[in-house]
């Protein structure tokens, strides 16, 4: 059983099929995942609106579909409006951000303002990160906003052994370390920078294969208490506000 | 079902702290029963030709794990002589690491370095990748009888991939970044899935990843017989 908390829903340009409901079903299916938290690609990559719109229907489609809002700080009135607009909807557990799409950075006011807005509720934030500078930027945010959580997506991307290093001391920050190289030191070094109760399981799907990311998890030489944690039980702890599964 | 990989390396990772020892690919290997083409990364970060040998070395008498050649290109004309009668050496393929080097495939000493491969049948394996360095290998390809198997391709690239293996049947990939969800199932519905190599970049590289992308597929069981260890053979032209 598997919990895939880093998911997006669209097209990609790229040498794919563009994945509708019943591939994405299929998929789930055959790889154990039972329940996905989704993203629109449409929203990273171009009107983060258009894309969030779609993907409220999207997740209509299967009671394994959840959803992260798509923000662009670059629009911060019209962000702020789209999280009110559905902040109702149980689907929606959470908030991405893109910086290297949006280009504004994690440390810009229009971040943080963001951030500020949303901090009382029960969203949590799956930030796009790739390199030290962006981890270093994420640990203050963490810092300013003890009570929010963050996923640490990619772990740092090509420098996540240092990333680790650099977001250990802040328990409001988990990694998932999905990339296009499967390091097959990630998934352990993870566990034991950050803790296991801090490493989730995320693939980048449908960008990426959610097998590319399981064979990152099997080969890391995890009980199978240990991976229960991977998998899902730290995902549902943190999905219901720190309550235990 | 045999898994044949064409993509491990062992001795000393300078970037990270990282068990990359030859004990270590040896032990991975052997806990999937699967057989291997490596190469000592001395070759790769350090002076190819020592490397080579020390990979005929540490490989002799090692009946699942079988020699594969490297020659860095920036230090043309220097060793360029090692590369004469590589099979006979003991050398199943080489391979070359312009993206870990900083060379790029246009760069001339690379075409010396062909012009000698060229007398003998060996693949050559590439670890590239960046759009238009699969277009620029092409071209040197269509005059050679070599097979080129490259290692590279991923969601972004793929499409680069596909349009060359049409043009060229010596055009071959290599399975371990492929990462897009239906990266197979594509190859096989616009090329042929008789085009792609197993290899993993165990043991820096998670093994069962690249493994479950073949497993957990849609392709039949034979055609992921093909993927993990007939199609390279097929290539050699020996079972290995």
């Amino acid at each position: 059983m598997i919990i895939d908390i880093h998911c997006h829903y669209g097209s990609w340009p790229f040498a794919m099929d563009n994945f509708g409901v019943d591939k994405i079903k299929e998929y789930l299916d055959r790889l154990n995942i039972v329940k996905a938290i989704f993203s629109s690609s449409k929203a990273i990559v171009y009107d983060f609106r258009e894309g969030n719109r779609e993907l409220i229907e999207f997740l209509k489609a299967d009671d394994r579909f959840y959803g992260y809002l798509v923000l662009n700080p670059n629009y911060l009135k019209e962000s702020i409006e789209e999280v009110n607009r559905y902040l109702d909807n149980e689907k929606i557990v959470g908030i991405k951000l893109h910086p290297a799409y949006s280009r504004v950075s994690l440390d810009d006011e229009r971040t943080k303002n963001i951030i500020e807005h949303f901090s009382g509720t029960r969203l949590i934030y799956l930030i796009h990160t790739w390199g030290v500078p962006m981890a270093v930027q994420l640990t203050k945010l963490a810092g300013q906003f003890p009570k929010v959580r963050f996923i640490m997506g990619h772990t740092g991307g090509d420098t996540w052994y240092d990333c680790l290093d650099i977001v250990k001391w802040y328990p409001n920050i988990y990694v998932e370390p999905c990339s296009s190289y499967a390091d097959r030191d990630k998934v352990r070094m993870s566990i034991d920078t950050v803790g296991i109760e801090r490493v989730l399981f995320g693939t980048d799907f449908t960008l990426i294969n959610p097998a590319f990311v399981i064979g990152m998890v099997e080969c890391s030489g995890l009980t199978e208490e240990e991976k229960v944690f991977i998998y899902y039980k730290n995902s549902i702890k943190l999905l219901e506000g720190g309550k235990d599964a | 079902m045999k898994i044949l990989d064409t993509n491990t390396n062992f001795g000393f990772y300078p970037y990270r702290k990282v068990d990359t020892s030859l004990d270590t690919l040896k032990d991975i290997l052997k806990s999937y029963q699967a057989k291997a083409l490596s190469l000592s990364l001395k070759g790769i970060f350090y002076d190819a030709i020592e490397g080579n040998e020390e990979t005929l070395s540490l490989l002799k008498g090692e009946k699942d794990l079988y020699p594969v050649a490297t020659y860095d290109p920036r230090a043309y004309p220097k060793g360029i002589e090692y590369l004469e009668g590589l099979r006979a050496k003991g050398f199943l393929a080489i391979a070359f690491f312009p993206r870990l080097q900083g060379w790029i495939i246009d760069f001339a000493p690379f075409r010396e370095v062909l012009d000698v491969l060229k007398r003998e049948n060996l693949p050559i394996i590439i670890h590239t990748s960046g759009y238009g360095e699969l277009t620029k290998i092409s071209s040197l390809a269509k005059e050679m009888e070599n097979p080129f198997i490259i290692a590279g391709f991923h969601y972004s690239n793929l499409s680069e991939a596909i349009a060359i293996m049409k043009r060229l049947k010596n055009i071959y990939i290599e399975s371990h970044l492929l990462n897009s969800p239906d990266a197979l199932e594509y190859i096989k519905r616009y090329v042929d899935i008789d085009r792609v190599i197993f290899g993993s970049g165990t043991p820096l590289l998670s093994f069962e990843t690249a493994l479950d992308v073949i497993l957990k597929s849609t392709l039949s069981e034979d055609e992921k017989e093909k993927v993990l260890s007939k199609n390279f053979e097929g290539i050699l032209g020996v079972e290995l």
